[in-house]
C-alpha cells in the first residue's frame, strides 16, 4: 500500500462504523430492558410506541446477538486484515533490524507502539466525528464511544502483537511466513456472514413492507375513530366480575352502539369462547378483511345463510372440507376456506396490539349476533376499543356521550393519526436494520478489497516473475481472478444455504444478493487486471534481491 | 557463416523526462546469430541490463528496432511478447527471480502452462545437469545463492529456448562455482543455444565467443575470440 492516507481512511471508516453499531446496539439494549420492565409492570394496554414497534421487529435478543455477532465477526475480520498486513509490509524492515542487533522484543514493542499511535490517531477523529453525529440523533454519546475505542484498542493489540509473535517465531526457525489460508478462511467468513444479513435484511424488509400493509390502510381511513376507555385494570376486573351490574349502563349501551352503527364500525376481535373442536377464532368484520387485503369472494355462498363462513388454519387440511358445519352451541361455523400446510394468513387490527395469525388461529366473518354472547361471556375485547369509520366528529361525539359512565370515561382519538405514527416508526425501525445490514456489507467489501489490495501487492514479485517466463497479463489476471472468485461463490452459497434452512428465502432476495455479488466480483476484476497489468517488471525485479 | 537471429538498429531508450531523463542507450546497433556466445561488458550503468530487458520484451524502447527472424519485436503485444519469452527465450535473472513459496520442481515447472506433470521428469533431468536434483522439495530460502543461480538455469533451460539471457549470473559466486556455471553454460551453447552473458568478470568475458563493450549506452567495442 503505497498510498498511506488510503489505509487512515480505512481505519478511520472501520472506527465509526464500530462506534456507530455499538451505539445502536447499546440503544437497542436500552430498550430491551426498559421494555421487559414495562411489560412485568403493565399488561393490561400496551401503547403503540417505539417499543412494541421493537419487538414487533425484533422477537426476542436471539437476533439482536446475531446482528451483533455478524457485526463483531465483520470488524474482527478488518482488524485482522490491518494487523496482518502491517506486519507483513514491514517484513523486510524487521529483517535487517534482526540483523543490525534489535532483539525479539525490540521489535514486538517498536512495532507495536508504532502501529497503534497510527491507529489511534484515526480512530480518535472518528470519534470526534461521532459526537455531533449522535448528540444531534439523540443516542447515547459516552458509554458507546468508550465501548468502541477500548475493545478496538485491546483487539487490535492482541492481533498485532499475537501476529508479530507469530512473525518472530517463524523467523527464528528460519522460515517465511504468511496467513494465505487463514485469510482466505476469514474473508470468507466475514462475506458469507454479511450476505446472511443482507438476505435476511432484504427479506425482512419485503415481508414487513407487506405484512404492515393493512396498518397503511388503517392509516388512510377518512374519518376513522378510535373510541376507548380510560380505565385501569381493577376497573376491568370488576366489570368482568359482576357483568349483570353493569348491564344497563355499560354493556347494554355497547350492544345498542353495535347494533345502531354497524355498518360504520370495523370490528375485529378474538373470540372470548374457544370452540371445542377448532380451538381460537379471530372474529373480523367485512371491512376488516378489506382492510388487510383478503378477498372476500370465499364467503359469498355463505352470506346469507345461517352459518358464519370460517376460514380453517393449515392443521386442519385434510380434516376438514370447505362447506362442512362446525357445531358451537347458538350459531354454527361453515368451513369457507382450509388454509394448505405452509399457507399462513395474518391479520392486523385497526391498532398495533391486534397481530393474529393462522399459525394458532382461525378467522369467521363478523356477525353481529354474536355480540351479545360475547359480551356477556365477559369478553372485554368490545369494551376497551370501538373502531368506526365514515363517522362525522360530531356523531363520534354523541355516541360518547351516550357511552360514558359516571367511574368509566371514554374518548375517541382518529385512528389515523394513532396509525400513520404507527407505521412511520415501524418503517423506520425496518430501515435502520436494513440499513445495518447493508453497511456491513459494505463494510466486508471494503475489508475484502482491502485484503486484495494487499494480496495482489504481495504478489507483485511473483506476477512479475511469472511475466518474464512468458505469462500473458491476461493468463495472470485469470487464475488470481479464479481464486477470489472461488472465495466469493462459497461465501454465497453459505449464506444462501443457511439462510434457506432458516428463512423463506425468495426467489427475488436471491437474485438481488447475486447482483451485490456480480458488482463486487466487477470491482475487484477491474481493479486487479489494471494493478496486474500496470507492473512494472523491471522494476520489481531489477534491483534487489527477490 | 551462421543464420542472424536479432538484428538490432538504431536502440535509444531514454529513462524519464526532461531534467531528470536519463539516456541508458545511444543508438545501438547489433547483430546476434545462431550459437553465438556472447559476453557484454562494461561499467556499472552502461546500460547493459536495459539492453538485455529491451531484447527480452520487458521494456519498451524509445527508438529503433529490434529485428527477430524480421520482425520488430518492439511492436508484439502482450500476448506475442509472452510467448516469445515461454517459447524462445530464458531469462536468468540478476537476483535468481525464484518463487519463494514455490519449491524448487515447482519453480523450475514454472514456465510450462499446461500438463506439467508430463514435464516432471525433463525438470529433474535439467536439474540432475546443474547437479541441484537432490534439492526438488527444498524451498528457495533453504538454498545457497549458487544453488539457486543454479535452480534459475534450469528454468531457463524448461523449454529447450532458442537464446538464454543470463544477467551477472555469477555475480553473487566465488570462483569456483562461477566456474563451474560458465561450464555448464558452454555446454548448453555447445548444443546450439545461444547465449548472451552480462558480466563484470574478465576471466568469465574471455571464455565466451565475443565480448561486446558498453559505455555510456553505446557499444564501443566487439572483441571476437
Ligand atoms: N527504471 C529506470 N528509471 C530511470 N533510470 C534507469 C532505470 N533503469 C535504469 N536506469 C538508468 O539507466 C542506466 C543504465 O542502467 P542499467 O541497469 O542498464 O545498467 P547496467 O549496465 O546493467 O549496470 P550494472 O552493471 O550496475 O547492473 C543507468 O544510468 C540507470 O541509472
Ligand atoms: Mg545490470
Amino acid at each position: 500500500m503505497k498510498n498511506k492516507i488510503w489505509l487512515k481512511l480505512y481505519y478511520y471508516a472501520l472506527s465509526i462504523y464500530a462506534i456507530f453499531s455499538t451505539s445502536f446496539l447499546y440503544n437497542q439494549f436500552l430498550i430491551i430492558i426498559n421494555e421487559n420492565i414495562t411489560q412485568r409492570s403493565s399488561l393490561v394496554k400496551m401503547e403503540p410506541s417505539l417499543l412494541t414497534d421493537f419487538l414487533y421487529l425484533i422477537k426476542d435478543n436471539n437476533t439482536m446477538i446475531f446482528i451483533f455477532g455478524i457485526v463483531l465477526i465483520s470488524i474482527l475480520s478488518n482488524l485482522f486484515y490491518i494487523a496482518e498486513f502491517l506486519v507483513f509490509s514491514t517484513r523486510e524492515e524487521i529483517k535487517i533490524k534482526r540483523i543490525v542487533g534489535y532483539t525479539y522484543t525490540d521489535v514486538i514493542k517498536d512495532y507495536y507502539l508504532k502501529f497503534i499511535s497510527e491507529f489511534l490517531i484515526s480512530i480518535s477523529a472518528a470519534c470526534l466525528t461521532c459526537i455531533p453525529i449522535l448528540y444531534y440523533q439523540d443516542k447515547p454519546i459516552i458509554i458507546p464511544i468508550l465501548i468502541a475505542f477500548i475493545s478496538i484498542f485491546i483487539l487490535l493489540s492482541i492481533l498485532i502483537i499475537s501476529i508479530l509473535v507469530y512473525c518472530m517465531n517463524k523467523y527464528k526457525n528460519g522460515k517465511v511466513f504468511g496467513f494465505k489460508y487463514a485469510k482466505k478462511m476469514i474473508v470468507v467468513l466475514q462475506f458469507s456472514t454479511s450476505l446472511i444479513l443482507v438476505f435476511v435484511g432484504i427479506t425482512m424488509f419485503f415481508d414487513v413492507n407487506q405484512e404492515i400493509s393493512p396498518y397503511k390502510n388503517y392509516a388512510e381511513l377518512e374519518n376513522a375513530w378510535l373510541l376507548r376507555d380510560d380505565n385501569t385494570g381493577e376497573q376491568f376486573y370488576e366489570i368482568s366480575k359482576n357483568p349483570e351490574k353493569y348491564h344497563t349502563n355499560l354493556l347494554g349501551k355497547i350492544e345498542n352502539i353495535y347494533k345502531n352503527y354497524f355498518d360504520n364500525m370495523i370490528v375485529y376481535y378474538p373470540s372470548g369462547i374457544r370452540n371445542k373442536d377448532i380451538g381460537s377464532v379471530v372474529h373480523l368484520s367485512e371491512k376488516a378483511w378489506e382492510l388487510n387485503n383478503i378477498d372476500m369472494k370465499m364467503f359469498e355462498p355463505y352470506l346469507d345463510s345461517n352459518y358464519v363462513p370460517i376460514v380453517l388454519n393449515g392443521g386442519f387440511y385434510g380434516t376438514y372440507q370447505v362447506g362442512d358445519i362446525i357445531e358451537n352451541g347458538e350459531f354454527d361455523y361453515v368451513v369457507a376456506k382450509v388454509l394448505k400446510d405452509d399457507e399462513i394468513m395474518k391479520v392486523l387490527g385497526p391498532i398495533d396490539n391486534g397481530e393474529h395469525t393462522s399459525e394458532s388461529e382461525n378467522f369467521a366473518l363478523f356477525n353481529n349476533q354474536f355480540i351479545s354472547r360475547e359480551l356477556y361471556y365477559g369478553n372485554t375485547n368490545f369494551l376497551h376499543n370501538l373502531f368506526f369509520y365514515d363517522t362525522s366528529a360530531e356523531i363520534m361525539q354523541d355516541i360518547n356521550d351516550y357511552i360514558d359512565q359516571p367511574n368509566l370515561k371514554y374518548t375517541y382519538e382518529s385512528i389515523k393519526d394513532i396509525q400513520q405514527n404507527n407505521y412511520d416508526s415501524k418503517m423506520d425501525m425496518l430501515s435502520a436494520y436494513f440499513m445495518a445490514g447493508f453497511i456491513n456489507l459494505v463494510f466486508s467489501l471494503m475489508g475484502l478489497v482491502f485484503v486484495t489490495y494487499v494480496d495482489i501487492n504481495s504478489r507483485e514479485t511473483e506476477f512479475s516473475i511469472m511475466k518474464v517466463v512468458g505469462y500473458t497479463n491476461k493468463y495472470i489476471s485469470a487464475k488470481y481472478l479464479s481464486s477470489i472468485i472461488m472465495i466469493l461463490i462459497s461465501s454465497f452459497l453459505i449464506a444462501m444455504i443457511i439462510t434457506y434452512y432458516t428463512l423463506r428465502l425468495s426467489m427475488l432476495v436471491t437474485i438481488i444478493v447475486i447482483i451485490i455479488v456480480l458488482i463486487v466480483l466487477g470491482v475487484i476484476s477491474y481493479n486487479s487486471i489494471k494493478f496486474i497489468k500496470d507492473i512494472k517488471v523491471v522494476e520489481i525485479i531489477g534491483g534487489e534481491n527477490v | 557463416m551462421s543464420k542472424l537471429l536479432y538484428k538490432v538498429n538504431n536502440l535509444t531508450k531514454i529513462f524519464g523526462k526532461d531534467q531528470n531523463c536519463v539516456t541508458a542507450l545511444k543508438s545501438v546497433d547489433l547483430e546476434i546469430f545462431e550459437g553465438d556466445f556472447i559476453a557484454i561488458t562494461g561499467l556499472s550503468g552502461s546500460g547493459k541490463t536495459t539492453f538485455l530487458n529491451i531484447l527480452a520484451g520487458l521494456i519498451p524502447a524509445t527508438d529503433g528496432q529490434v529485428l527477430l527472424d524480421n520482425e520488430n519485436i518492439l511492436n508484439w503485444n502482450d500476448k506475442q511478447l509472452s510467448d516469445y519469452r515461454n517459447l524462445s527465450l530464458g531469462y536468468v535473472m540478476q537476483n535468481f527471480g525464484l518463487i519463494n513459496t514455490l519449491n524448487v520442481l515447482n519453480n523450475v515447472l514454472l514456465p510450462i502452462k499446461k500438463n506439467k506433470r508430463k514435464y516432471k521428469n525433463i525438470a529433474i533431468e535439467k536439474l540432475s545437469i546443474l547437479k541441484i536434483d537432490s534439492k526438488t522439495k527444498a524451498l528457495p530460502y533453504q538454498l545457497s545463492g549458487g544453488q539457486k543461480q543454479r535452480v534459475a538455469i534450469a528454468r531457463a533451460l524448461i523449454n529447450n529456448p532458442k537464446v538464454i539471457f543470463a544477467d551477472e549470473p555469477t555475480g553473487a559466486l566465488d570462483s569456483e562455482n562461477s566456474q563451474n556455471i560458465i561450464d555448464i553454460l558452454k555446454q548448453i551453447n555447445d548444443n546450439g543455444t545461444t547465449i548472451i552473458l552480462v558480466t563484470h568478470e574478465e576471466s568469465i568475458a574471455r571464455q565466451c565467443k565475443k565480448i561486446i563493450k558498453f559505455h555510456d549506452g553505446k557499444i564501443v567495442d566487439i572483441k571476437i575470440m
